[in-house]
């Protein structure tokens, strides 16, 4: 848990200067890190149905959200990207004492998506994979103990749900779910790919900057996590060499699969095919 | 050190300059900007031999490493024997720089037999 920026306590200030805008297929993702990416400060509210909740954006994070009477967090994110449909509207709302939620849009909305795919496998809990490494003194090359607790597979799981869903961007609720478009179709006749389904198709590991793991999503393992931050390393070895600075991302492209690595509050490393890690490298300016 | 089979590169947008290693990360040929000194490359190479083989464990076939940095970018190609490294902007002209590596590692394989 992490105190947001200062103040806090205030009240949102007078709503700035800008347009109000209607976009019958935003979506709520895209809300939250433009939001992010502008740096913006403010509340929003997302309503649906009768359902609703809020999102706390300030100095470029989204720093707290809540959903109906108990969700908060990241449980409340999740379920308001599980959405079908409604409106965002800016509101004035008192500022939360606490910080819910700690981490980057770009970690945020990978968590998310990875809860959302997790719930649709029919499963309400979250995959609770927990890695410890061993003590220092185990060895050259730690080992990893492995807690895993993954929820069994669904097999009737239908592959074309959305997770994410389409909204109303305006200045005044709507009240209504905007109706969804057809989506485009790829060569072959598949529905062209969202950039949420292309992140669930991946393995991700989250690091802390010391090397240890913090999340595997079903698909990766400790071997790709030990990679990403051994490679990190080494490239900011090579950067320091040249004088190029930090390196802020890497990849490595095989005939059809790839890892990505970037780095911001934690070290993240995604594997996957390699059309489904273009949103990944579109995110980090790669 | 030659640098005359990688003197195409330099009329692609955004090139900064680039270089041959061997498999133990020796350079092989270099067109590097003067800045960069020998002994730095061959630190460098040596690295990117190990990123590769690294990388290799977890993704078999591997054949491509991009380092991102601030301002530059660093892409690699794994060639037969070694690798061809080249220092880019941010923003080179990719299309055209994937074509002029490929075509590059065309020529060093022909060369090498």
């Amino acid at each position: 848990m992490r105190a947001p920026p200062d103040p806090l306590s205030e009240p949102m200030s007078e709503p700035s200067e800008g347009f109000a805008v209607i976009l019958p297929a935003a979506h709520l993702a895209d809300l939250i890190q433009i939001n992010c990416l502008n740096r913006v400060r403010g509340v929003f509210r997302v309503s649906s149905g009768l359902e609703q909740g809020h999102l706390f954006f300030s100095g470029g994070m989204l720093i707290h959200a809540d959903f109906g009477d108990e969700a908060v967090g990241l449980d409340a994110v999740v379920q308001m990207l599980g959405l079908r449909g409604g409106s965002i509207t800016p509101c004035v709302r008192t500022w939360p004492q606490v910080a819910s939620i700690d981490m980057g849009a770009d970690a945020l909305l990978l968590n998310a998506a990875q809860r959302i795919d997790e719930g649709e496998r029919g499963r309400a809990e979250l995959t609770t994979k927990v890695v410890r490494r061993a003590p220092p003194d185990a060895g050259p090359r730690p080992e990893l103990e492995t807690i895993d607790l993954e929820p069994e597979l669904d097999a009737d799981r239908d592959p074309e749900l959305e997770p994410f869903e389409l909204f109303e961007l305006t200045s005044e609720p709507v009240g209504r779910a905007a109706p969804a478009p057809d989506r485009p179709r790829e060569p072959g006749g598949l529905p062209a790919s969202e950039p949420a389904e292309r992140l669930v198709r991946l393995a991700v590991a989250q690091l802390a900057l010391d090397g240890s793991i913090q999340k595997l999503t079903p698909g990766a393992n400790p071997e790709l996590a030990d990679t990403a931050f051994f490679c990190q390393r080494v490239a900011a070895l090579i950067g320091e060499e040249l004088g190029l600075g930090e390196c802020c991302a890497l990849s490595f492209e095989a005939q059809a699969e790839g890892i990505v690595v970037f780095q911001g509050r934690n070290l993240v490393a995604t594997r996957g095919k390699l059309r489904d890690l273009e949103f990944v490298r579109e995110k980090v300016g790669f | 050190m030659n640098s005359e089979p990688l003197a195409c590169l330099k009329r692609v947008e955004g090139v900064l300059g680039s270089f041959v290693c061997g498999p133990q990360g020796q350079l092989l040929l270099t067109d590097m900007p003067p800045e960069h000194e020998l002994e730095a490359l061959e630190r460098t190479a040596a690295r990117l031999m190990n990123l590769l083989q690294t990388a290799s464990e977890t993704l078999p076939e591997c054949r491509t490493i991009r380092l991102r940095f601030a301002k530059t970018e660093l892409v690699s190609l794994r060639l037969r024997y070694g690798l061809l490294c080249v220092l880019t902007t941010s923003t080179p002209d990719r299309e055209l720089l994937g074509v002029t590596t490929q075509m590059i590692a065309r020529r060093l394989a022909a060369a090498s037999g």
